[in-house]
């Protein structure tokens, strides 16, 4: 079957959702994640303190340097995540652009093949 | 709130305080005996006396209720020190843990709750390219409960804190209560005491309830001492000897010191077991190590206490026999500074000695081919001498010291009497010596209102000063004369002898001189008079009936300070 003008205007359609939806999950993931570093800083640097703190109390110490090493863990992760996973995903945005630009591409050689009707032309 | 427990300063703070309340307690029971002499003394009868007397029982019920409180504020104290454990705990400090860790748990359960709705919105989308991401969202759930069960443990370690300083209150909320009550008793008391005088007497209070309240307070504490050093059946605890028998003198507490002294008591008492007497020896010695039992260093003191605290009961003639043989059964023993086996203690009624088994050390050496060891045996008593013992020398009729004055004056000689460095119970045990310290720590317990001038006072056999004057001093301060008081014992079939080595202070011996001169100057009765008619001399004392005004005269002044020489003999020419 041939592609239509619609077909391809849905397909394009869809691709600007998903552009939008990329876009939108990229953006408040980003200002999500910096507001979580943001607060793992503020954690690790008031833990310190408080491993001073009770340095006197072995128990109370080591389950404060467990959590400096779990908070720790989360902060690389979210840094490895938005250094690595995150640039991927952004990447996927310039896949949908490539899509959309080969719509318009299809939709223009359609413009070019077609045949003038009332409603338009034919592909 | 705001709670604070700082053990290192509870503890800086406990220990001085003790420390005060110790010596202040060491004070006031040197103020005891002269209370008691005075009250015991029979001789001052009468209206006015009693009413001083009366007076001061008072006195004496506040000196044994400062005591008690100041006992109680020790054992408050102590119990502070104990209850505050080791660890510095600040409630403001771990409220604020508790609150920021309680705040960290609340954005970890935030982060979990987005991360999920993330992994609900983005697993609708059906995208591959989220893939990663949930994968990501999923281990920072994981982290993040991780996290939180971390979090709750350290709240629950916190909040333990915050209860231990709960029970530490709880613990605490009473001391002191006791104390304080015994303070206020002892408040009442004094004013009692201070509004007595009436411009001719002193009048009897009927408030009366300070006084019970004081009383209890120190039968108590006699009741708790006593169950600290005896068993129900009135026996030395094992484990109260063994705790003292590690500690010196110098280090005892002034409580500590009045058990010892009750422990002293009943080894000297004619109720002491062998066994008892057997245990003593052995908790002072070392445990058995490489074959040898070494002597405690504690020994020596506890050899050289005894021997003086029974030579001053000689003295004033109130020693018996069996306590001077008790006496010198433990200076014997504590002689030897080790043994391999210690035996046990058995008294051979026929020959009236004590006789204590032992093994040599070199019979008893690991590893060596002496499977079997040598018992020795060292036997003490008094023998050869009849005056040994001063209830024998009262059966011969020897007038010793309270008898030449006519009432008894062993607390007098008791609070007068200084010893000399080298106390005869070392001359055996030629390792051992008494330390300076050792000694000035001993030297008030045995004569609590101070030290005198320093006389020498020897004895001997067959050479006692007959027809002399009792004692005497020169122009030194050195006293010239002796009594017949004599110690021997038998090591391995040898006898030793002891001599005696004590020393009268001045006032005490200006009391004796004293009346000696009045002797000389009108029917001097001589010292083998003494000996050989008791009953003679007597007579000649009752007759004379200047003595009685020469002798209430010295008793008035008794309880407060002794006569001087040139006292006397004023007293003696009025």
């Amino acid at each position: 079957m041939n592609e239509t003008y619609e077909d391809i205007q849905r397909e394009l359609h869809k691709l600007e959702d998903q552009q939008d939806d990329l876009e939108r999950f990229v953006r408040k993931v980003e200002q999500k994640e910096e507001e979580l570093i943001f607060q793992e800083q503020r954690f690790l640097s008031e833990n310190e303190r408080r491993i001073q703190d009770w340095r006197h109390d072995n128990n109370a110490q080591k389950l404060l340097l467990e959590q400096q090493e779990i908070v720790q863990k989360l902060f690389y992760n979210r840094l490895d995540f938005m250094n690595g996973d995150l640039k991927e995903i952004k990447k996927a945005k310039e896949k949908i652009s490539r899509q959309e630009d080969e719509c318009y591409r299809r939709m223009q050689n359609l413009d070019l093949e077609g045949e003038e009707t009332e409603n338009g032309k034919n592909y | 709130m705001g709670r604070i427990i700082k053990p290192d300063e509870v503890c800086t703070q406990a220990n001085e305080t003790i420390s005060a309340l110790q010596s202040h307690n060491e004070a006031l029971h040197k103020v005891l005996p002269n209370i008691t002499l005075f009250m015991n003394n029979e001789v001052l009868a009468g209206n006015a006396w009693n009413s001083v007397k009366n007076q001061m029982s008072n006195h004496e019920l506040v000196v044994q209720g400062l005591i008690c409180a100041n006992d109680q504020a020790v054992m408050d104290n102590e119990t502070l020190m104990s209850q505050a454990g080791d660890e510095e705990l600040i409630e403001d400090d771990i409220e604020q843990a508790i609150a920021e860790s309680e705040n960290s748990i609340s954005q970890c359960q935030n982060n979990i709750a987005y991360y999920q709705q993330q992994c609900v919105n983005l697993g609708s989308l059906d995208l591959l390219i989220f893939a990663p991401y949930i994968e990501y969202a999923k281990l920072q759930i994981n982290y993040n409960e991780l996290l939180i069960n971390n979090l709750e443990k350290f709240i629950q370690a916190m909040k333990d804190k915050i209860a231990k300083i709960d029970s530490i209150e709880a613990a605490t909320n009473d001391l002191f209560l006791s104390a304080k009550g015994l303070y206020s008793d002892i408040d009442t008391g004094m004013s009692v005491i201070q509004g007595a005088w009436n411009g001719s007497g002193f009048t009897i209070s009927e408030n009366t309830s300070w006084k019970s309240s004081l009383r209890n307070a120190w039968d108590a504490r006699e009741v708790r001492l006593r169950n600290k050093v005896f068993n129900s059946d009135g026996t030395l605890k094992e484990a109260f000897v063994q705790e003292i028998s590690n500690k010196s003198m110098v280090d005892m507490t002034p409580e500590e010191l009045e058990m010892f002294n009750l422990m002293i008591e009943r080894i000297l008492s004619e109720e002491v077991t062998v066994k008892e007497l057997t245990m003593v020896i052995d908790c002072y010695y070392t445990p058995e190590f490489e074959g040898q039992r070494r002597r405690k260093d504690t020994a020596v003191e506890f050899g050289c206490y005894i021997d003086s605290y029974v030579e001053i009961r000689a003295l004033c003639g109130d020693a018996t026999r069996g306590e001077m043989q008790r006496a010198m059964l433990f200076n014997a023993v504590f002689s030897h500074d080790s043994f391999g086996k210690l035996g046990e203690v058995n008294y051979d009624s026929t020959n009236n000695v004590y006789t204590f088994r032992y093994s040599n050390p070199d019979n008893m050496a690991p590893g060596g081919t002496i499977t079997s060891y040598k018992w020795s045996n060292i036997s003490v008593g008094l023998v050869g001498y009849q005056d040994q013992g001063t209830d024998i020398a009262d059966q011969n009729g020897d007038y010793l010291l309270s008898g030449l004055l006519g009432f008894d004056i062993s607390e007098s000689i008791r609070s007068t009497i200084v010893l000399k460095a080298t106390s005869k119970c070392i001359q055996n045990a030629a390792k051992s010596s008494i330390n300076q310290p050792i000694l000035s720590k001993i030297l008030p317990e045995l004569v609590p209102s101070g030290i005198g001038a320093v006389i020498s006072y020897a004895e001997g056999i067959g050479i006692a000063g007959q027809g002399k004057k009792i004692a005497e001093i020169d122009d030194c301060g050195l006293a010239l004369s002796n009594l017949d008081l004599f110690y021997s014992s038998a090591f391995d079939g040898n006898v030793y002898s002891y001599k005696s080595q004590i020393y009268p202070s001045q006032n005490t011996m200006n009391l004796i001189n004293g009346f000696n001169e009045y002797l000389d100057n009108d029917n001097k009765i001589s010292y083998s008079e003494l000996r050989t008619d008791p009953n003679g001399v007597a007579e000649k004392l009752k007759s004379l009936e200047i003595l009685s005004v020469y002798k209430d005269k010295i008793i008035k002044k008794l309880g407060s300070e002794y006569l001087s020489a040139e006292e006397v003999i004023g007293i003696d020419n009025e």
